[in-house]
């Protein structure tokens, strides 16, 4: 989206304000946002107490299991679940060789679960099964929540 | 073995490993850490003992911290526990970096044997508990350093002849060539506090277990091999005599002693038995001495909560009654 203010550069800050019921949406660009004293730096960000804005980084890839992006592993060097592995695969490819040599296992592989008394699910699958409990019993304020998760979940998925 | 004892203190094996369906622990809410636990507990053996660190007084934590029993880490999230397995020499924490890191401890020079213990232990617990696991990349574990086998093997390592000629650093760098690397005793950016040094594989991912093994192996003889030699060097020279001596002396009869210090003349009585100055004390002695003069190993032993002004009186007393 192109800055609303000088129709040239994009638009990454959002502007919404609202005086006494009258309300500004704007898209700006960075520059145009500092000319027209919105937002100075990062640093002023608590100071208009009136204003609210939200700063749209691009949209990053995020893991659809546990939400992990790869910003959130180069600030603390550890994936968030195993899904990670397969969302950022490409990228752990070519990671792999600079730390570890290879990036393939060569070794034995895991035993299979003999006797588990609890089988895992996917943070999906306890979703569902909440959503479903929760349309049992009628709660149906809290089943629209988890449902929209669900979705939510589901079309981060499929992208 | 045996025969390694004059170089090798202790080796370790650590296994690290997760649970199929539940994020990492550092990725995870104290409740999400609780039902990892509950997990763990309802499922593996009731054989094992699983002790909750909020169960533990802070004295035996920051003992088992000094022992290497257990991480700083450990100590810093909710919902964390240990289980310990005495009779074959193995600890695990619960929610540290990974969901399980096991360890086997063994004295001196053992690989074998902690190798033996700790896959006994890891099959046992993989029976009843699945463990995260691709193909193409072997055990997941929160840190792709860690990946693969999730296995370090790590040998500790008393060289104080080496540090003496000046010739560590080069076979550090001989050594990290090889795929190996070397740390002092707490950790990384630490000097080797009495002379005692770590080595560990570095990789984990694309080499088997028994590669990593035979690696660690074989540079823990050369470096042992290397030890030796320079220790063979100064034992002609009588200022090196001297010193061991006169750090014998003061671990006998001084009252005040900080642990800085203690390690430092620890290790020259260490290296003064192997090189046959020293004949009236046990090689063992000193080794248990060595692993019990943190602070708060202390405190625990001697059964005896002293305030931190008394630490270093009591340990003083603690070194003369034990040498």
């Amino acid at each position: 989206m192109k800055c609303s203010n000088c129709g040239k550069n994009n638009a990454n800050i959002k502007y919404n304000q609202n005086i006494n019921g009258e309300v500004i949406n704007l898209n700006l660009c960075e520059e145009c946002a500092q000319k027209l004293g919105i937002f100075n730096s990062f640093d002023d960000i608590f100071s208009p107490m009136i204003m609210d804005f939200d700063y749209v980084l691009p949209e990053e890839i995020k893991c659809k299991n546990c939400g992990y992006t790869l910003s959130k592993y180069r600030s603390t060097g550890l994936f968030g679940c195993e899904e990670c592995y397969n969302t950022f695969k490409k990228e752990i490819d070519s990671l792999l060789p600079k730390i570890q040599g290879k990036n393939r296992h060569v070794n034995k592989k895991a035993r299979k679960v003999k006797n588990a008394k609890n089988t895992q699910m996917s943070e999906l699958d306890k979703l569902k099964e909440e959503l479903k409990q929760l349309i049992e019993q009628e709660k149906f304020e809290e089943a629209a929540v988890v449902r929209d998760k669900i979705k939510n979940m589901e079309s981060k998925g499929k992208e | 073995m045996e025969e390694f004892k004059d170089v090798v203190l202790t080796t370790r094996i650590r296994l690290a490993r997760n649970i199929k369906g539940f994020n990492f622990p550092n990725n995870m809410i104290d409740k999400q850490r609780l039902e990892v636990l509950n997990h763990i507990k309802n499922n593996i053996s009731d054989e094992y003992t699983i002790l909750e660190l909020s169960n533990i007084d802070e004295v035996t934590k920051k003992s088992l911290v000094e022992t290497h029993t257990i991480s700083k880490e450990l100590l810093l999230s909710n919902n964390t526990a240990l289980i310990i397995d005495e009779k074959n020499n193995i600890t695990a924490m619960i929610n540290e970096e990974d969901h399980f890191r096991i360890q086997a401890f063994e004295h001196g020079f053992n690989i074998d044997k902690a190798y033996k213990n700790i896959t006994a232990f890891d099959n046992d617990i993989s029976s009843s508990v699945e463990y995260a696991y691709s193909e193409d990349y072997g055990y997941i574990t929160a840190c792709p350093t860690c990946i693969g086998t999730g296995m370090r093997v790590s040998v500790m390592l008393h060289l104080p002849a080496l540090e003496k000629i000046k010739l560590l650093d080069k076979i550090f760098n001989e050594i990290s060539n090889l795929g190996i690397s070397i740390r002092g005793i707490y950790g990384e950016n630490t000097n080797g506090e009495g002379c005692i040094y770590q080595i560990s594989n570095q990789k984990t991912l694309g080499i088997s277990e028994g590669d990593i093994i035979e690696q660690v192996k074989q540079v823990t003889q050369y470096v042992v091999k290397q030890e030796r030699k320079a220790r063979e060097l100064l034992k002609s020279r009588l200022e090196v005599k001297d010193e061991i001596m006169r750090s014998y002396g003061i671990l006998k009869n001084a009252i005040i002693m900080n642990k800085k210090e203690a390690m430092t003349l620890l290790s020259n009585v260490r290296m003064g038995i192997n090189m046959d100055i020293i004949n009236d004390i046990d090689l063992e002695k000193i080794d248990n001495v060595i692993g019990n003069i943190g602070k708060n190993t202390l405190r625990k032993n001697l059964k005896d909560y002293f305030p931190r002004e008394e630490e270093n009186t009591k340990r003083a007393e603690y070194i003369k009654s034990n040498i």
